[in-house]
């Protein structure tokens, strides 16, 4: 039998769908031949925190396919359009593949790789020669890879002695991190994504998971179709988003309010005995943020905020409140799962203790299908940034600056004097870009910056007032494509993608995943290890970080074992995730992982699950505690339950601009679209931003679907088209961030105040008003910044 | 307006072929197999033992068309649990897209 190419191809694909679901599938003879590639190779999807495991195929040297994988407890096989088709923007013509210098006549001129790293590395120097250690701030991301984000913490912190170092993860689960340090003692979740299938009553609260995370919500949803009557979803969010359309319960809270809802959800629990007595005696302490209470003071706490009561603060049903409370108590293990809705708030870390709050005195917490999970919104937040400490105030293991002992340990594994690292935290990421200035400005004492695979001249809230400053301070960008802020550096870096140089994701459940080099980068663009170690060899530095040589491998792998050896002794310890066992790994490795042999840990806290429940080396747990929160700083093994007063959004509507804002993300686009516009059929699918208007907000403002409006806050304004929609309540406007353009870069609308325990700013809300300018208009425009030359759209 | 980026017209000419499955209740099989011959763009490849996955490639000219034939057959077929896609090909694509370097 004779089969078309076609054939083969329909066969093979079906081929790894079967394999996927262990479907026996038999392939005619003349069909055995895989898809054209040369070889598939095991790695991670480069988008969001899931950590979906996917192959690269790659064919004469280039990558010309990606597939789930099957043998992946992420994701199974599946991936979501972002998965498949946003790997293809590294073919685009738009890659930046030289180092680049801006001349004195303001324009990007190709230097050689010598050249470049001369300039940068001389200017630091001088920088720090004249305005001390603290004037050079490093500014990374959660997508840039383990090893990376590693490597330039330990250059800024062990090496120049400065913790000015900071990350875009301050953007978006920074209030996580503070929710689960202040109620636990240490950071990170102590559940597993397999929980999902564990769960009776899955709670997702400021979490557009169908969007955001696709692959998990296809698990959420999966569970709930497969036993519909025994699965219960609750949604708190403010619009009626996919995520929302399967609830059985939803909690339209207006943005900010939620913590009401949270605290009437617990007073539900305490009212009708939905509690755990076990865990409300031994494990939990009750805490005003202050002093420590009882039991009974947080009960007489929480009598303000009876449903009613709630239900005129934040607009939520107070029958849907009894009955998600009756779910999440009654009809358990329950889990909660969240992300931005959260976290990007004044007060997104009291957000979290509540959510915490919930989970504890109810006793869903360190048993099957029971847990408080914050997904993380960027593929290696947790694994890169948060669990390598790479922020002002951490040091690797997400241990305190401020920690003597955690100090001195680093000190000692990167074999520094003792004393080397500066107790006192760097600046946070607002104060940072507040501060960045010109070398004559002495009001601001950073001069430059380095930022990596981020853009922050788009992604900072209330972005323009921050653009000065970029402008003004030495600015180096590494990236792999021309974005708003490389139009405000002065030196421009070409990164290598992620399957051309390789390295570890860390992803929302505790598991590292390696990606081995794939392909070649093109032109002369380089890993940002290869960058980070280059610079350090030419300041001086090179015997704290001797990985400077080409082979990503060999480099990427060094690194690994390195910061490996800087855990160690950490509850966060993933000294047994050597490299080689994630090369040989489907799944990759949850921490914290003691030892070679270990197979990881699915579940923390938990004795005969967590392997730190018996490491008297890092922590002492008294020998009958089954479960013991052994971050506790108390070293009573017991989690906070706080107290938190109710308090809203930071700007709520008033007469002037009556409209609550939220901002968020879209299924097919990535943060600021530098990526994801330049895959054309994702590009085509949400080509510019736009604004989502309630119908009778739309029919009182005059506007029909696809006017033109102006959108204004108290700091600047957008011209975008309407989208009239029941997907968002009466008085709630909704942006989607990934939209360059000038006129629609809703980050000019956006407010910079920030919580004061995370210092995550407050993107989710913030007052505006609405204007109709005008018939509907063509802005179907895929903007996209193509030229590093190009003029800003404003006079900075 | 800016000119169409001419990866967008490229893509419009190309297609796409998925490896996917699509969730059914295990008793509605048989049902959900009939009705996916009504659609051409889908071929049917295997079903799982206890008949609540079926494997099947989709056809499509481009990833709004395959999102578009989905959304219709889970409205046309209410027996569908759920579609969910574990390889799309698009190799030929790529190959193209080099083909249009800048350099």
């Amino acid at each position: 039998m004779n089969i078309s190419r076609r054939e083969m191809i329909k066969l093979s694909a079906a081929g790894f769908a079967a394999a996927a679901l262990n479907i026996p599938f038999a392939k005619p003879v003349s069909a055995q031949e895989d898809i054209e590639v040369d070889k598939w190779i095991k790695g991670t999807c480069r988008f969001c925190g899931t950590g979906c495991g996917i192959f690269a195929g790659v064919r004469n040297g280039q990558l010309v396919g990606l597939r789930g994988n099957p043998k992946a407890v992420t994701n199974f096989g599946f991936l979501c359009v972002k998965g498949f088709k946003g790997y293809t923007s590294m073919y685009h013509p738009d890659r930046l593949k030289y180092p680049m210098v801006r001349g004195d006549d303001g324009k990007f001129k190709r230097v050689s790789w010598d050249e470049a790293l001369d300039k940068v590395s001389n200017k630091f120097k001088e920088l720090h020669q004249k305005f001390g250690k603290d004037s050079v701030a490093y500014y990374g991301s959660g997508q840039c890879m383990t090893e990376e984000s590693y490597t330039f913490n330990k250059l800024w912190k062990g090496g120049f002695k400065s913790n000015m170092v900071e990350g875009n993860p301050r953007l978006c689960m920074a209030s996580a991190v503070g929710g689960y340090i202040t109620t636990f003692g240490t950071d990170e979740p102590a559940g597993s994504y397999a929980d999902i299938e564990k769960a009776r009553t899955l709670f997702l609260v400021g979490s557009n998971t169908a969007e955001c995370h696709p692959i998990l919500f296809r698990r959420v949803a999966r569970q709930k179709m497969k036993d519909p009557d025994n699965i219960k979803i609750i949604v708190c969010e403010p619009r009626l988003t996919p995520t929302a359309r399967i609830a059985d319960v939803w909690l339209p809270a207006d943005p900010g309010t939620d913590l009401a809802v949270f605290h009437c959800m617990a007073r539900e629990l305490i009212k009708n005995g939905w509690t755990d007595k076990f865990f409300i005696d031994n494990l939990c302490r009750f805490h005003t943020g202050s002093q420590v209470v009882d039991f009974k003071a947080y009960s007489d706490f929480l009598e303000q905020f009876t449903p009613e009561a709630v239900e005129k603060i934040t607009r939520c049903p107070a029958a849907n409140i009894r009955e998600a409370a009756r779910l999440f108590g009654a009809h358990s293990p329950s889990m909660s799962l969240w992300t931005m809705g959260l976290n990007q708030r004044t007060r997104g870390v009291w957000a979290n203790n509540l959510i915490h709050n919930l989970h504890l005195i109810s006793g869903n917490i360190c048993k099957e299908g029971a847990d408080s999970f914050s997904i993380t919104g960027q593929p290696n937040a947790c694994g890169g940034v948060r669990e390598t400490g790479s922020l002002c105030q951490l040091l690797p293991g997400t241990r305190a600056i401020t920690d003597p002992a955690a100090r001195a340990d680093c000190e000692k594994s990167w074999k520094i004097p003792a004393g080397s690292i500066d107790p006192k935290p760097g600046f946070h990421t607002m104060e940072m870009f507040a501060k960045l200035g010109s070398e004559d400005d002495q009001s601001k004492p950073l001069k430059a910056m380095l930022v990596s695979t981020t853009n922050p001249a788009q992604s900072l809230p209330n972005a323009p007032k921050f653009f000065k400053g970029m402008k003004d301070g030495f600015l180096v960008v590494l990236d792999i494509f021309p974005t708003r802020t490389t139009q405000l550096a002065d030196v421009i870096l070409p990164a290598a993608f992620i399957y051309e140089k390789g390295g570890v994701y860390g992803c929302s459940e505790r598991r590292s995943q390696v990606t081995p080099k794939c392909v070649e980068p093109p032109g002369e663009a380089k890993p940002d290890l290869w960058i980070a170690a280059q610079l350090a060899k030419r300041m001086g530095l090179e015997r704290l970080i001797p990985w400077n040589m080409d082979d990503p491998n060999v480099a990427y792998g060094m690194a690994w074992d390195d910061y490996r050896e800087c855990v160690r002794l950490t509850e966060h310890t993933l000294y047994g995730i050597t490299r080689q066992r994630l090369l040989d790994m489907d799944e990759g490795l949850q921490w914290p992982c003691p030892n070679e042999k270990s197979p990881g840990t699915a579940r923390r806290y938990v004795r005969g699950h967590d392997p730190i429940m018996n490491m008297p080396e890092i922590v002492k747990v008294p020998p009958t505690a089954m479960i013991y929160f052994y971050g506790d700083k108390q070293h009573e093994g017991k989690a906070n339950v706080f107290l938190r007063p109710y308090k809203g959004a930071e700007e709520p509507p008033d007469k002037d601009f009556p409209f609550f804002l939220t901002t968020g993300r879209t299924i097919e686009q990535w943060h600021t679209g530098t990526m994801t516009m330049r895959v054309p059929e994702i590009a085509r699918s949400k080509p510019n931003a736009y604004v989502e208007i309630n119908p009778k907000d739309a029919e009182a403002y005059g506007i029909n679907n696809g006017d033109m409006v102006k959108i204004v806050s108290r700091r600047g304004f957008n011209i975008m088209p309407a989208h009239v929609v029941k997907n968002s309540l009466p008085g709630i406007l909704f942006v989607p961030w990934f939209d360059q353009d000038w006129d629609r870069m809703i980050n000019r609308v956006t407010i910079d105040a920030f919580d004061d325990g995370s210092k995550q700013p407050e993107f989710k809300i913030c007052a505006v008003k609405l204007e109709r300018v005008g018939d509907p208009k063509d802005v179907a425009d895929m903007t996209i910044i193509s030229d590093v030359n190009a003029t800003f759209p404003v006079s900075v | 307006m800016r000119a169409p980026d001419p990866f967008c017209l490229l893509w419009a000419l190309t297609l796409i072929i998925t490896g996917s499955a699509i969730f059914v209740n295990p008793g509605d099989s048989q049902t959900v197999l009939e009705r996916l011959r009504e659609f051409p763009e889908i071929t049917f490849q295997v079903c799982s033992e206890n008949g609540s996955e079926l494997i099947v490639n989709f056809e499509a000219q481009n990833q709004d068309e395959l999102d578009e034939l989905c959304r219709h057959l889970r409205m046309a077929v209410p027996e569908i649990i759920d579609i969910g896609h574990v390889y799309i090909n698009f190799e030929d694509e790529v190959e193209q897209m080099r083909g249009l370097s800048r350099d």
